[in-house]
């Protein structure tokens, strides 16, 4: 009964949301994309299940397999941590009520283990343990089999969950955690061990002694009892935000700004804002992993210096903090959007504030990513000519969407149950800044002419520089024609 | 001072909102009464270029909201929370708002100062962020904030509520107080019947979205008000 109206409430939620109902477009759009892949799976798992003896003719295509599972483990993992969204019940509304909490909970969870990945998952794993495992050890062991891999899933789903909840929670158990995914995978890469033979002898391991098969339920057993620990111990309200938590309150204040005006101001609000609310601050906190980004490209032979993954590396290394920034531009100041608009300061100022903000961003992006020349002076270059892109141009595109967000983000709860904007429609919201770049670049490299596409890369970040005012005048333009849409997204909490 | 004009507003075509004319005098307590739904908080979001009207223009100093932002020097608000920025801690936000207005630094120590008052001693010094505070005292902010920079007029949507007895009545002291003073205009909505008709000259009753009366208040104002209301 109870369960019965939570599902009921969160459909609701679902299709009531205003959000939901504007984006219906983009809506379709994603469930188009997550269709075809879907049908791909599909189609995919059931030829190569049934034709794997001819794909690995090897002497034991099983054990391949089973090296395959481990493979794709482990980019599970990482799809997971970047794209999967967090279950999310708003329990404020619950919590007074005569319900169980312990039912509360289960619901929460149980939700957290419907979703797309896991789906992908009994599709990968069925068309073969009815193609083969069924042929060589008989119908009941296959579907105990079945049974243990979507256990094996299931824990990552619920590892990924608490990773997640962690990391706006407490950034020292996330970071241990990380640190010992990071070292395992550090071992297989040294060849200390092989991850995926281990992984794979596991697997003929229970398959021989079905006992073991009971393990992987054993594991999903238990990351979700450490879920279900962890909410339990963060149900109250002052958990929840930071209810009763004294705030040191002079951080990010920075004297120096007040010399600067309207637009000192609006840049010292800014970091304010950076620096005092949860979700930016782990934002903060994951920077310095985004500009290590390029030790993983410029240490592998298999990428050479002159390929469009460059661009794209640089790109990301000396945008993505910047992207990050504008691109929440607004939706940031959503809760107090209507005061921006009443209290007589100039959009003008606003967006000057932003693009300067924006500018100081990638110029220290920029820097930290000078001493990558030691890895060779064309990285430099590279580098340079993806600094000047971002700053001309992708630094007032970004500005430009962000007058496009018409939804408070909930900055502030960073912890257990606030999981907004962290999934795979802003990711896709990236995609152009990515691409951009890439569509001036290749042309020249395929012609043998990679210089040139730097040069054309660089003069184009110059030529947007040079308007930077055409695009600021623009972006107001927006903001004048688009206000009270945005003020109305914005009222919207929750 | 504030012109409206065959004001409309409607949402997916239900009107909420439809007057014909109403002016608001320089230096007057305006006052706006109705049950919820009337169209009071839509009425100041109008006249404060919140959203957008289906068709007329609200117009403060021959100016019309929508096509300047001049109004924007002269008015100070306050309606809901979206008029707070709860990361910074009161003194900052004060800071930063009397900036915004043209206030120099001792302007703002001064103001804050002047407000202590008002504040009971609960805002200034606690070294807690606007979040953090009760809702009591977060509409205590807010309603200093709309005081600052020497507004001509202030908007107030129903600032009596969550507020402590002692500190509705200094509110209304120091209404009647900036109105004498400083020949400020306000306009206040409230559901306490005799708070408004404590503090406010004239009284508008919303119904419906239409202006349903429209009385200067004298001594039986409270009486027929509380018999229009009552069930």
């Amino acid at each position: 009964m109870l369960i019965r109206s939570f599902i009921s409430h969160q459909w609701k939620q679902a299709v009531r949301s205003p959000i939901w109902q504007k984006s219906l477009a983009m809506n379709i759009f994603m469930f188009f994309i997550f269709f075809i892949l879907f049908a791909e799976v599909l189609i995919a798992s059931i030829f190569i299940s049934k034709e794997w003896h001819e794909i690995i003719p090897g002497t034991e295509p099983l054990f391949a397999f089973y090296k395959v599972i481990a493979y794709y483990f482990s980019a599970m993992f990482v799809m997971r941590f970047l794209m999967q969204q967090l279950p999310v019940l708003e329990v404020r509304s619950y919590l007074h009520l005569p319900v169980k909490k312990n039912t509360l909970l289960h619901f929460v969870l149980a939700k957290g283990s419907l979703n797309f990945f896991n789906l992908i998952s009994i599709i990968f794993f069925t068309p073969f343990a009815v193609f083969q495992i069924a042929f060589y050890y008989g119908n009941l062991i296959a579907l105990a089999w079945l049974i243990s891999m979507i256990s094996i899933d299931l824990s990552l789903n619920y590892l990924i969950i608490y990773i997640k909840k962690q990391m706006l929670n407490s950034l020292t158990i996330v970071t241990i955690m990380i640190s010992i995914i990071g070292l395992f995978a550090l071992g297989d890469f040294m060849h200390w061990y092989s991850y995926s033979m281990l992984f794979a002898n596991f697997i003929e391991l229970m398959l021989k002694t079905p006992v073991l098969l009971v393990l992987p339920l054993l594991l999903a057993a238990f990351t979700y009892w450490m879920n279900f620990k962890f909410l339990s111990m963060n149900l109250y309200l002052e958990d929840l935000s930071s209810y009763t938590k004294k705030t040191d309150n002079q951080i990010g204040n920075v004297g120096y700004l007040k010399n600067f005006g309207i637009i000192g101001e609006l840049i010292g609000l800014d970091i304010k804002l950076y620096l005092r609310n949860k979700r930016t601050k782990s934002m903060l906190y994951l920077s310095p992993l985004f500009l290590a980004y390029g030790l993983i490209f410029y240490t592998n032979d298999q990428y050479d210096h002159e390929g469009g993954m460059m661009i794209f590396v640089g790109v990301f290394m000396t945008g993505i903090l910047m992207v990050n920034y504008l691109q929440y531009a607004f939706a940031y100041e959503g809760s107090y959007f209507d005061l921006l608009l009443t209290s007589g300061i100039n959009f003008k100022d606003f967006i000057r504030a932003k693009f300067i903000a924006a500018t100081i961003l990638v110029s220290v992006s920029y820097m930290v990513t000078i001493p990558y020349y030691l890895f060779g002076v064309e990285l430099l270059l590279i580098n340079t000519a993806c600094f000047l892109f971002n700053l001309g141009l992708v630094i007032p595109i970004a500005l430009y969407f962000a007058t496009y967000n018409k939804k408070t983000l909930n900055i502030k709860q960073g912890s257990a149950f606030n999981y907004q904007g962290v999934g795979a429609s802003h990711w896709l919201f990236l995609l152009p800044f990515f691409i951009g770049p890439l569509l001036i670049y290749l042309p020249f490299l395929w012609f043998g002419h990679q210089e040139f596409g730097l040069i054309a890369l660089g003069l184009a970040g110059i030529l947007g520089l040079i308007f930077r005012q055409v695009f600021a005048r623009l972006i107001l333009k927006n903001v004048n024609e688009r206000k009270y849409i945005m003020a109305v997204g914005f009222r919207e909490r929750g | 001072m504030i012109q409206v004009n065959n004001l409309i507003k409607s949402y997916n075509g239900v009107e909420v909102l439809n007057i014909n004319n109403l002016k608001i005098e320089k230096g007057i307590c305006f006052g706006l009464v109705g049950n919820n739904g009337a169209g009071k908080t839509t009425l100041f979001r109008l006249i404060l270029d919140l959203i957008r009207s289906n068709s007329g223009v609200v117009e403060i100093d021959n100016g019309v909201v929508s096509e300047t932002d001049k109004w924007k020097k002269i008015t100070g608000s306050y309606l809901d929370q979206g008029f707070l920025i709860d990361f910074l801690n009161p003194e900052e936000f004060f800071e930063f708002t009397g900036k915004v207005k043209g206030m120099s630094q001792d302007d703002i120590q001064l103001f804050i100062k002047e407000m202590e008052d008002f504040f009971n001693g609960e805002v200034i010094g606690k070294k807690k962020l606007i979040r953090n505070l009760s809702m009591g005292n977060q509409q205590k902010i807010g309603i200093a904030a709309s005081f600052m920079g020497n507004p001509e007029i202030i908007v107030l949507d129903e600032p009596f509520n969550s507020l402590d007895p002692s500190t509705q009545i200094r509110l209304k002291n120091l209404v009647k107080q900036k109105q004498v003073e400083k020949k400020i205009t306000f306009l206040i909505s409230s559901h306490d019947l005799n708070h408004i008709t404590d503090v406010c000259d004239r009284i508008v009753v919303l119904h419906e979205g239409k202006v349903a009366h429209d009385i200067l208040t004298g001594e039986d104002t409270l009486t027929a008000l509380e018999q229009y209301f009552a069930v």
